[in-house]
């Protein structure tokens, strides 16, 4: 359960969460990203959420902060293998743009 | 009797209950399927409401048991106790907003009172919640500001703003006009189907309970007149059941403090003495 980060060369960042996405998992979870966007500009996120066993409200909200985040700094920023049960979540917030890969890329 | 295969999330087992010497349960059971909408309906005074108020322990059982997850909630510790509030979510009819609170903040307390979250994520659930009950451009408002319907829909944000394993509601509808009412019954099924969450509707419009419920019991005067999948309470041929289903109320089901009230109010009216 987690969170891992691999960087490539251009400060593109892949954002692979495993586990639950949730009240109790999201403060920690948003620490340690917060932290390594702060050491490190990406130029693009892009979110893994093929591990996610649970996602609730808390987990969506995350989704939003880090889009306003990364997308505020000129930064790029997808979902990627987002499953059926993320993108019920998504629906249930009205939030399912969030999953259009393509639809939000930032200003840059 | 629940008319499903899922867990029973919780067994009310031959409940009975007292306001002073009058007993308005009488031996209830049924089980409350998990992630599925369970419906409790009856006319005003059958003790739907008093029903409600023990299976989230605001009254004690009398004789008679509740089951959660199999343990005995009269025997929960108060650790116990708290661990199921937060489990649980509740709508009260009138919404039982803090009337000193913008609607906002009353959303946000359970977030910043049992969690860890940080103020930009609380904000964002909260926006997402006010959202979902179609009251967006409401978060500033204070309480007496808004409708008693807007109320109500506030409630239902602040009930979800956990996102809870259980959600309690008490008369949905009411106080709501046709669209908005039917645009929750679509709320409650979209929590069953994207979180599997299990809801337990307290109601006595028809319409709602059975476009919602997978599990419907019908409360008479106390006890449980029938219990099953919404088809098998439809094709009943119960007198009493097929005489609720054809909104024929029964005088005798009225609630009798209401009634008593009114009849004391109207012999004062008439006291020219």
């Amino acid at each position: 359960m987690g969170i891992r980060l691999d960087w490539n060369e251009d400060g593109a960042v892949s954002v692979a969460i495993e586990g639950r996405l949730d009240l109790e998992t999201v403060p920690g979870i948003r620490k340690e990203l917060l932290k390594a966007f702060k050491k490190r500009r990406p130029t693009e996120v892009v979110v893994d959420l093929e591990g996610i066993g649970r996602m609730d409200t808390a987990g969506v909200a995350l989704l939003v902060e880090l889009r306003n985040l990364v997308s505020g700094k000129g930064g790029s920023w997808r979902l990627e293998r987002v499953s059926e049960s993320v993108m019920k979540m998504l629906e249930l917030a009205r939030l399912d743009i969030l999953a259009d890969a393509g639809a939000d890329h930032g200003r840059n | 009797m629940a008319g499903t295969d899922a867990r029973a999330i919780i067994e009310v087992r031959n409940l009975n209950s007292f306001y002073g010497q009058r007993q308005v349960l009488r031996d209830i059971s049924f089980h409350v399927p998990a992630g599925k909408v369970t419906v409790i309906m009856g006319v005003s005074g059958c003790g739907k409401s008093t029903l409600l108020r023990h299976l989230i322990g605001l009254k004690p059982t009398g004789p008679g048991q509740i089951f959660v997850d199999g343990k005995d909630l009269a025997a929960f510790d108060s650790r116990e106790m708290e661990a199921y509030r937060k489990r649980i979510g509740v709508l009260f009819q009138a919404g039982a907003l803090f009337n000193s609170m913008t609607v906002q903040d009353n959303i946000a307390v359970p977030l910043r009172v049992h969690t860890r979250l940080a103020e930009p994520t609380i904000s964002i659930m909260v926006r997402i919640k006010l959202h979902q009950v179609g009251l967006t451009r409401f978060g500033d408002y204070m309480p007496s500001q808004l409708s008693g319907g807007m109320r109500k829909r506030a409630g239902l944000a602040r009930a979800l703003a956990m996102d809870p394993e259980i959600l309690f509601v008490d008369e949905p509808s009411s106080g709501l006009d046709p669209i908005t009412a039917a645009g929750l019954d679509d709320l409650i099924l979209e929590l069953r189907e994207a979180m599997g969450m299990t809801l337990i509707v307290v109601t006595h419009e028809l319409e709602s309970a059975f476009r919602i419920a997978d599990q419907l019991i019908v409360l008479d005067q106390g006890r449980v007149l029938a219990a099953g999948p919404p088809e098998s309470i439809r094709e009943s041929r119960d007198e009493r059941v097929v005489q609720f289903l054809s909104r024929r109320a029964d005088e005798r089901a009225r609630d009798q403090e209401g009634y008593l009230a009114e009849l004391l109010a109207a012999a004062g009216g008439r006291d020219r003495s």
